[in-house]
């Protein structure tokens, strides 16, 4: 008996381990929300499309919204330029090899040079830290309506959480992005106006194992989402292989 | 025992709120529902506002952490909003001896903001990144930002790398300055740096000086002055300042610093590109070089008009050095000269300056806020100017008079701006007061820096100079 109360605090210490992570389950993450400039970590010419300059570079990225927080593993980045989610950073990773982003205290520097250094001949490597990068056009590209380039509007904070502001075409969309189960999961909200042919949004296409979507139906990695449900889209992010989404309604390909 | 205190901000009933965008989304061709906004003039108080009663207060808790400022906004005689080295825009509370009472954020967001605020109306705040104007506006009422609109994202030259390099700064015209870095408007053009001002009624921006070099910080003055730091990074004995009068907008129908009332037509930044320049549009052309030896050989930063004695002048924070340097800038046949001086030099390295009343002068820096008072101890010179007979420098406290009437104690010099020096052979004269001294010499041609330096000259009762030099431009007599 002797070893039962230290046998005991390991129980109880493992017991509330686990309850504080299954109270954390699903739970919103407190974001920091940062804009910087970073070097283009794009790699795929369509996603590079919005930073082509007249003379065949691209530009860096600028003014990128960054997403994470101090426990999370992952940081996630959603970009004005292109109006769209153009890559989640797997910190762990990246502090051995990453590609980083430009220092955060640099921003309230008087005319802070923009990281400019764009790949000219964009080119993939799969020994690199980001879970995903853009990939593709648009991703509403395909929705009637939604033609020609986005248009950044603004952003507010819902909850602690950026809700991304912005137009294409005929298309008045709002984005909101937040990270739950203590950074593992990536939730991706689309609420569309001006749709009434529904969405067809593009999924990442390495994702479709990882991603869930509430509703809509997914074929071909593009998520179609009838005119009645386009208010609330959401996409669920895995971020961790092992993790399996518990949110989402509609898996990918579930058709 | 520290206090709480009190600030209010109170919001635009008109704007939208945050489920707007979802209900009347914006539209491309109508302007109904964009939040576009006047903007607040610095130089003039807060309007009045019918809702006033609406504001709700929000108490200001003391804060031990120190923020690290780089831009300071006064509000009105007690608060001040700022920017910290993070980009969050904060809010601060200050007794009527510039002690900081408390002090917390208006906004947790970290933008990627230069180092300047411009207030707009009902306390929305404007910021500018490299490539974007931001509007913020608190639309709960909770004292936190929480809206924030891209004003502008739209100039000539943005997508092949044209970017902003200063500002924001509201003119008196209820106008948003910014300046973009050196573009070309055509394909013979030569690249220009543009200080341009977004209007809020038409939603453009448009050129209203052009530059050969870059435009690092800038402020004007009420009477529409702009003195333009210019960025030269090659020449290393001095920075380059530009002191230009703007011309009034074309549209001049507003009154000065008066404040559009209602809600403006939407932004159409997109689809409205900036106009080209006017062809009257001034040229920002260096107009004084504020010398290294000065400044410490650190970059005088975040220009600052500040009125003293009835007169307007202008100082500027060397953050590297501690050093406060003061221009006393004088129009003469058209043209913008005047002195230059050491003020001062801070404690505590100051990153930003603002007038936050009259005759009361916040700086801050990494170590918070401090107040940056003319040192009555200090004995230094406080004016150079130059009269038909001579040079007169005048000091903060009566000068040995044995000493000040050596002429060998003066060293005075004319530097042609083309290059090459004379030296100018003085005779010291002391005034009553002892406290003023004209270096009587033949006349000074125009066209050349003068600098006169106190070799030997201690106070009445024994001080050193702050600094031995004073230098005086002169473009015209």
């Amino acid at each position: 008996m002797p070893r039962c109360p230290e046998l005991l605090s390991h129980i109880l210490a493992f017991a509330l381990l686990v309850g504080s992570i299954r109270t954390d389950a699903g739970q919103p993450v407190r974001l920091d929300i940062s804009r910087r400039n970073l070097e283009n970590f794009l790699t795929d010419k369509e996603a590079l499309t919005p930073y082509l300059r007249s003379d065949g570079s691209y530009s860096g990225l600028e003014d990128v919204f960054t997403l994470g927080e101090i426990e999370a593993p992952f940081a996630v980045f959603w970009d004005p330029q292109a109006c769209r989610l153009i890559g989640i950073l797997n910190l762990q990773q990246s502090k051995t090899s990453a590609p980083t982003p430009s220092p955060p205290t640099s921003s309230a520097s008087p005319a802070a040079p923009n990281s400019e250094k764009a790949p000219s001949n964009p080119v993939s490597s799969s020994t690199e830290p980001y879970l995903l990068k853009a990939e593709g056009p648009f991703p509403l590209s395909k929705t009637i309506g939604g033609g020609g380039s986005p248009h950044f509007f603004g952003f507010r904070i819902v909850d602690g959480q950026p809700e991304f502001l912005y137009l294409c075409g005929l298309l008045h969309i709002e984005e909101r992005l937040w990270l739950e189960d203590e950074g593992r999961t990536l939730k991706q909200r689309f609420s569309v106006t001006h749709a009434p042919k529904g969405l067809e949004i593009s999924l990442p296409l390495q994702w479709q194992n990882r991603i869930t979507t509430s509703v809509g139906t997914v074929k071909n990695g593009i998520l179609s989402v009838p005119s009645t449900a386009t208010s609330e889209v959401v996409i669920t992010y895995s971020l961790l292989p092992s993790a399996t989404s518990q949110s989402g309604s509609h898996s990918t390909d579930s058709n | 025992m520290r206090t709480s205190s009190a600030i209010f901000l109170c919001l635009a009933p008109w704007l939208w709120s945050t489920s707007a965008f979802s209900q009347a989304p914006v539209s491309q061709t109508s302007s109904a529902s964009t939040p576009t906004v006047p903007i607040q003039s610095e130089s003039t108080p807060l309007p009045a506002t019918s809702d006033s009663q609406q504001r709700p207060f929000t108490t200001i808790p003391p804060n031990d952490q120190t923020p690290k400022v780089r831009a300071i906004l006064p509000i009105d005689g007690a608060n001040a909003f700022f920017l910290n080295h993070r980009g969050q825009i904060g809010v601060a509370k200050f007794s009527p001896g510039l002690s900081q009472i408390g002090w917390q954020l208006y906004s947790d967001v970290k933008l990627n903001a230069l180092p300047s605020l411009s207030l707009g109306p009902n306390y929305s705040l404007i910021t500018a990144s490299p490539r974007e104007l931001t509007q913020a506006f608190d639309t709960d009422h909770n004292a936190n930002l929480d809206f924030f609109q891209a004003l502008l994202r739209d100039w000539p030259g943005r997508t092949e790398g044209v970017s902003i390099t200063a500002g924001p700064v509201a003119d008196g015209y209820g106008r948003i300055l910014f300046a973009l870095s050196p573009h070309s408007l055509g394909k013979d053009d030569a690249p220009k740096a543009r200080l341009m001002a977004w209007s809020p009624a038409s939603g453009r921006a448009e050129a209203i000086t052009e530059s050969q070099l870059p435009i690092e910080s800038f402020a004007v003055a009420p009477n529409r002055l702009l003195a333009a730091r210019l960025n030269m990074p090659d020449y290393t004995d001095g920075y380059f300042l530009s002191l230009t009068t703007l011309n009034a907008p074309a549209d001049d129908s507003k009154s000065p610093s008066a404040p559009t009332s209602a809600p403006s037509a939407p932004s159409t930044s997109s689809a409205a590109p900036s106009a080209p320049p006017a062809p009257s549009v001034p040229s920002t052309v260096p107009s004084l070089i504020i010398p290294a030896e000065l400044t410490d050989h650190q970059t005088p930063i975040h220009p600052t008009f500040y009125q003293e004695n009835g007169r307007d002048k202008l100082l500027l924070a060397c953050p590297g050095s501690k050093r406060i340097i003061e221009i006393a800038p004088t129009e003469s046949g058209g043209a913008w000269q005047g002195s230059i001086l050491l003020r001062g030099i801070t404690e505590k390295e100051p990153y930003a300056l603002a007038t936050f009343a009259p005759g009361m002068l916040l700086g801050g820096g990494d170590q918070g806020f401090f107040a940056i008072q003319d040192d009555p101890k200090t004995y230094r010179i406080v004016r150079i100017d130059l009269a038909s007979d001579g040079i007169v420098l005048e000091f903060s406290h009566s000068v040995d008079r044995y000493e000040a009437l050596k002429a060998e104690n003066f060293s005075a010099k004319a530097i042609a701006f083309g290059g090459g020096e004379t030296a100018i052979s003085v005779d010291p004269m002391i005034e009553s007061d002892g406290k003023v001294v004209v270096l009587r010499c033949s006349e000074i041609a125009p066209g050349q820096v003068i600098r006169v330096v106190c070799l030997n000259l201690p106070s009445e009762s024994g001080e050193k100079l702050l600094s031995a030099s004073a230098f005086y431009t002169l473009h015209a007599r």
